[in-house]
């Protein structure tokens, strides 16, 4: 990957998230919960990565009279990328998984 | 539970939905899809509560997105929004191409501007001159702000001599300055000068006009008795009473030529113009009234410039015609003597206006006065030469031949900067006048470039 980020812990903690089923496609909400990251932090995260086309998004379709969900998760390239930040990050110990992943 | 049954009970969650609809109206029109996205998601959260706090999270990423947008608009030119520049649609066109941030900063360097108090006052002064308002002194805040507190300071024990001295040269009211004056001189004697500021009086109205009491004159020469400028001022209180029936007699008649024909014959004014021109110095206080302005300007923060300009660019005394009419009668008489032979009288009485000349120059700040000394100068040299000239007083008659070169030196340079004089010549801009255009024109581009910079960034 050419372009780089600031990757905070928060991002790295989100890398980790989106990696533990990297095809499936998962809510805002639900990595929220997971990466206890707040709504605040989460969001420029994932706009950040999805300008840099590191993150794939689409809208699920309208159910149950809710409005349609946006999902996320990384491109193939990004997937790789991520593994090796999170390794370097690891190897670094500035970042490490949360308990209950380690 | 499904989402739309609580939020259609609980108040925390119709608090809720407003809040989302906020949220998602001030969302950048270009990143409209994640705060849609957003929006989404809180609508999945059971919890009123966990959907609140999921709402407050996206209050700064708005926020964050909307100061985005305003700083990427700074850059872009007026005119051209975030889609042209996407589609290289400003490219093509023949929209004006300043940058956003130039007039941001030009705005800001304006309000900058407008926060000193003191621009605030050249707007207002510059401003007013263009109305007929803006000549009238008693309408001008800082006027009325230095009368209320001169009239605050003369009911007061520790008066400021010099803050009533000064707020009596700002009442067009005859009794009022009098009265200021009186307080100021009475609190300061050495500050009987500035009753030379209301010699005529009331001098806004020509057909009223009066010189000074006789007990105020003589108050003043008591202070300062070797000012020639005081011993003319009581030939004029005498001269005054002759100059209005000249006046009556020929409305018409050239005031120079008609003027005085009485008081030449009047021997307390002769008295008084011969004191005048004997005086050991000849001071129209312009230093004092400079150093008395500055010292009130600074010490009641007194911001507006029309204020001591008004008060120094004034002179109380027509000194001229006076002055040019005394030593026309003292060369008429130097004439006589010369023809008669008495070379001495004729001597000393054309000494006697070019020693007056001196004094009148060195000891004033204005050009009116060193143009007065090298008028009378130039009627006196002439007759000087030709008394030395018929009395074999050769190089003595040499040294006033250059006298007079340099005489006439001396009126050709005030020729090209007093336009009074040669209305033809066109004479190069003084500092002064540079700077007032300057000055009108910064307030003129400032008055058109603040809105349409304001508007320019905000629109």
């Amino acid at each position: 990957m050419g372009l780089r980020i600031r990757i905070s812990p928060q991002t790295l903690d989100l890398l980790d998230a989106l990696l533990e089923r990297p095809s499936e496609w998962r809510h805002g909400y639900a990595l929220s919960q997971s990466t206890e990251i707040s709504s605040g932090t989460l969001y420029p995260i994932l706009m950040r990565l999805e300008k840099l086309r590191w993150l794939e998004t689409k809208w699920e379709e309208p159910k149950g009279g809710r409005p349609p969900r946006h999902l996320y998760r990384l491109t193939l390239q990004a997937r790789a990328w991520a593994r090796e930040e999170l390794r370097n990050a690891r190897a670094r110990k500035v970042w490490k998984p949360s308990p209950s992943k380690a | 539970m499904p989402a739309n049954s609580f939020s259609r009970r609980s108040p925390l969650a119709r608090f809720n939905a407003a809040f989302t609809g906020v949220l998602l109206a001030l969302w950048p029109e270009e990143k409209k899809s994640w705060g849609c996205a957003f929006a989404a998601e809180s609508a999945a959260i059971d919890s009123p509560q966990k959907q609140f706090r999921w709402l407050l999270g996206g209050l700064p990423v708005v926020l964050r997105e909307i100061f985005t947008k305003f700083l990427g608009s700074l850059g872009r030119p007026i005119g051209v929004g975030p889609a042209d520049i996407a589609g290289n649609g400003s490219q093509q066109g023949r929209s004006p191409r300043t940058p956003r941030v130039v007039l941001a900063l030009l705005s800001l360097t304006f309000i900058a501007l407008l926060a000193q108090p003191q621009t605030r006052t050249v707007f207002r002064s510059v401003s007013q001159a263009y109305s007929e308002a803006g000549w009238d002194s008693s309408r001008w805040p800082d006027v009325r702000r230095l009368q209320i507190l001169a009239e605050e300071n003369l009911q007061q024990k520790n008066r400021d001599p010099q803050l009533l001295a000064f707020a009596s040269l700002l009442y067009s009211d005859e009794q009022k300055r009098l009265a200021f004056a009186d307080a100021a001189i009475h609190a300061d004697p050495s500050l009987a000068w500035i009753d030379l500021q209301n010699a005529i009086l009331p001098w806004d109205d020509t057909t009223k006009q009066h010189t000074l009491s006789a007990k105020r004159i003589d108050r003043m020469l008591a202070a300062d008795p070797g000012n020639g400028i005081l011993h003319l001022l009581r030939a004029e209180s005498i001269s005054i009473a002759y100059q209005r029936k000249d006046a009556q007699a020929d409305p018409n008649a050239n005031r120079i030529a008609s003027w005085g024909k009485g008081a030449l014959r009047d021997a307390g004014w002769l008295a008084a113009m011969d004191a005048t021109f004997k005086a050991p110095y000849y001071d129209a206080y312009d230093a004092k009234l400079f150093q008395l302005s500055r010292e009130v300007v600074q010490r009641y923060s007194v911001s507006d410039p029309r204020i001591p300009a008004s008060v120094l660019g004034r002179r109380p005394l027509d000194q001229y015609q006076a002055i040019r009419t005394y030593a026309d009668m003292l060369l008429s008489r130097a004439a006589d003597a010369q023809r008669s032979g008495d070379i001495q009288s004729a001597i000393a009485d054309c000494t006697l206006i070019l020693d007056f000349a001196q004094h009148v120059r060195t000891a004033n700040l204005y050009k009116l006065e060193a143009w007065m000394a090298n008028d009378i100068e130039s009627q006196a040299y002439p007759v000087l030469q030709s008394v030395y000239e018929g009395s074999g007083r050769s190089s003595e008659a040499i040294g006033i031949a250059a006298r007079i070169q340099e005489n006439r030196a001396q009126r050709a340079a005030f020729s090209s900067t007093l336009p009074h004089f040669s209305r033809r010549v066109s004479r190069p801009w003084s500092k002064a006048e540079r700077a007032a255009l300057f000055m009108q024109g910064s307030v003129l581009a400032i008055w058109i470039l603040l809105p349409v910079s304001l508007a320019s960034v905000i629109l």
